[in-house]
């Protein structure tokens, strides 16, 4: 490698280059903590504004953004497909529900990080199709994932409890005695660890291993000519996620305090996937954005229409309807989801802002 | 003994009917290389419509049917799938997941708590195999399954059309440039799949009553076509003998909630040892 000197004109050129630079990025750094404060405080006094009775709606929201985030590091930062989110999240739920029905001794964080660890040994199951197929058969493979999972957790359902599922107690704080029970405790906890697993997530995408993921979505073929262990990739992709999303089954047991196999149904997977893709595939933030969409849209659509029909038969099937129409729209038409067009929006805007300023300045 | 003669009898109507459903599934892989999932709504509705259009011509009946599912077959080709050339191709079975969503809603509204069913053109029993009578019906739908396999086989390697459906979906450019219009070629492959998904309804509809939440047929229709090879035809009939017989007596032994998991778990086998299927060709995305 030749070095270069620079003339004293290009140095400084470049220096007040990257000075504004630096000023542009330290701007912007306010801007977006100006924001986060702001949403931490709306965040905070939220179950004072909203109404009590739509606070679980709140909670759903935020049980729905860990598996959203998770499923976008898998199908959005590593370019694999998963349908098996309703499984991992039987699992991890299936465990709180053996665990208290065994060892009820055992506590929430032991009995999550037990989860954690029962999904990230699936995920690595599931995962192994991944290293030899791709696309539509992976998706296949996942899908028969999805039936082996419902299959078993029935049969282990009935022959230890019955039909009406595990029960889950209250759980209390690590190491603390406050029980969870209110509909605000509920909301605090479910927001903490949404948050943690918001950060996590954003750790993990912007280490070695995101790296490793976003060059075995680009290009398997090149990523291994650069060193990339794409096996291991795919491999820790669907193993981290799923650990993830086990992890917030077994919380949402405990939320819903009952365990039961046919609530992991093939239809949650698939409004998993849709979540991430009206969203925006690959960003934490449209898996955020997308979550919060599609678990509030039911209930929009049912004041909506209940206006109009007070038949609840065609207020489900209506939603039914619209929530495919919104895959097959945002798939179709939006690719990258809500956050690629805010993006956009947000490139428009600023190059009207450019222009402005330019013409401005003459 | 008994039990297991009566698993493999019940079998043979099933083979017929994952015969029909799978078919529909290869010719549309054949033609298009993507999964069609809203399948299973096709068949119900085909179903529906059939037992629902002309009351009392009820083969008049199915013929509307038939020839109505396979115009929204292609309307489903040119407005859902033909837009995701291209794209990653998981992307086109998402967008059939959904469409199976808003199949849903729409055959749960329009039919809501309704049950088809159809009274059988031809009666009769050749005798039983254990517990389960043979019916004429069932023989003469494996009969028509075996037609239908000689016709498309025919169709597909030796009328001019056939073969240049196989090239527009093999070799896309080059078919484009030897003037071969690709769109009508797809066009052509998805209503032949409609019309297939109809008849399988309608044979649902002799044997069954067919409710608005039969549509989890078709998963398992991905069975036998996986088993078989996604793009062969008589890899198509062949994965519906094994999973019909396979099924059926995991029925009998594990009950009936069993079957969905067999299905997976054979899915799963396919997929780990030969992901091409019995008679597929073996180009299958391995990496």
């Amino acid at each position: 490698m030749t070095t270069t000197s620079r003339t004293t004109a290009e140095s400084s050129v470049a220096e007040s280059g990257a000075s504004a630079r630096r000023g542009g990025d330290r701007a912007r750094g306010y801007w977006i903590a100006g924001w986060l404060v702001v949403l931490a405080v709306v965040l905070y006094f939220l179950p004072d504004i909203l109404p009590a009775a739509q606070l679980p709606v709140a909670h759903q929201t935020l049980l729905a953004i860990p598996s959203a985030i998770a499923l976008t590091l898998v199908m959005g930062v590593a370019g694999q497909v998963s349908l098996a989110t309703s499984a991992m999240l039987a699992a991890g739920a299936f465990c709180v529900g053996l665990m208290t029905e065994h060892l009820s001794s055992v506590g929430l964080l032991t009995n999550m990080v037990i989860a954690a660890a029962v999904g990230f040994a699936l995920g690595m199951i599931v995962g192994l199709p991944s290293v030899r197929i791709r696309g539509m058969y992976l998706l296949l493979a996942t899908l028969a994932f999805q039936s082996i999972m419902t299959f078993v957790t029935q049969r282990v359902q009935s022959s230890t409890i019955g039909p009406q599922g595990y029960a889950v107690p209250a759980p209390k704080i690590p190491f603390t005695d406050f029980v969870i029970s209110s509909t605000r405790a509920w909301y605090f906890t479910l927001l903490i660890y949404a948050a943690l697993v918001v950060v996590v997530c954003a750790v993990i995408v912007r280490s070695n291993i995101g790296r490793a993921w976003r060059a075995t979505r680009r290009d398997e073929l090149t990523a291994t000519s650069l060193g990339v262990n794409v096996r291991a990739a795919k491999l820790s992709a669907f193993a981290i996620s799923s650990a993830l999303i086990a992890m917030t089954g077994a919380l949402a047991a405990y939320y819903q305090s009952v365990v039961t196999y046919d609530a992991f149904t093939l239809p949650v997977a698939i409004q998993y996937v849709a979540m991430i893709i009206v969203g925006g595939l690959g960003s934490i933030a449209g898996a955020t954005l997308g979550a919060i969409l599609l678990t509030i849209l039911p209930y929009v659509l049912t004041t909506i229409v209940h206006a109009i029909t007070p038949n609840t038969a065609i207020v489900f099937n209506l939603e039914l309807i619209i929530y495919g129409i919104a895959i097959i729209f945002f798939l179709r038409v939006a690719p990258g989801g809500l956050i690629g067009l805010v993006q956009r929006l947000g490139r428009l805007v600023d190059r009207a802002w450019q222009w402005s300023r330019r013409t401005g300045r003459q | 003994m008994d039990r297991f003669l009566s698993a493999v009898g019940s079998s043979v109507g099933d083979i017929a009917l994952y015969s029909f459903i799978a078919l529909a599934w290869v010719v549309i892989y054949r033609s298009t290389k993507v999964l069609n999932f809203a399948t299973g709504e096709f068949v119900v509705i085909g179903a529906f419509l059939a037992a629902d259009l002309l009351p009392n011509h009820e083969l008049l009946s199915i013929l509307a049917a038939v020839v109505i599912l396979g115009t929204i077959g292609a309307l489903t080709y040119v407005v859902l799938i033909r837009p995701f050339d291209g794209r990653p191709d998981w992307e086109p079975v998402i967008v059939s997941m959904g469409f199976a969503f808003v199949l849903d809603g729409v055959i749960a509204i329009a039919w809501g708590n309704a049950t088809a069913s159809l009274p059988p053109p031809i009666a009769g029993t050749l005798g039983r195999l254990g517990f389960t009578p043979v019916t004429v019906l069932t023989l003469s739908a494996v009969l028509l399954v075996l037609v239908v396999l000689a016709i498309l086989l025919m169709f597909l390697n030796r009328s001019r059309t056939g073969i240049r459906l196989r090239a527009a979906a093999e070799a896309p450019v080059l078919a484009e440039q030897s003037a071969i219009r690709l769109p009508w070629m797809f066009v052509i492959g998805w209503t032949a799949s409609a019309a297939l998904a109809a008849l399988a309804g309608v044979y649902f509809g002799f044997s069954h009553n067919v409710i608005p939440s039969s549509t989890d047929l078709a998963i398992l229709g991905i069975t036998p076509v996986l088993l078989g090879g996604l793009d062969s035809l008589v890899g198509a009939v062949v994965g519906s003998v094994i999973t019909a017989l396979a099924l059926n007596i995991a029925s009998l032994y594990w009950g009936d909630s069993s079957q969905q998991a067999v299905s997976g778990a054979l899915v799963l086998l396919v997929l780990i040892i030969r992901p091409s299927g019995l008679f597929g060709s073996k180009r299958v995305a391995r990496v």
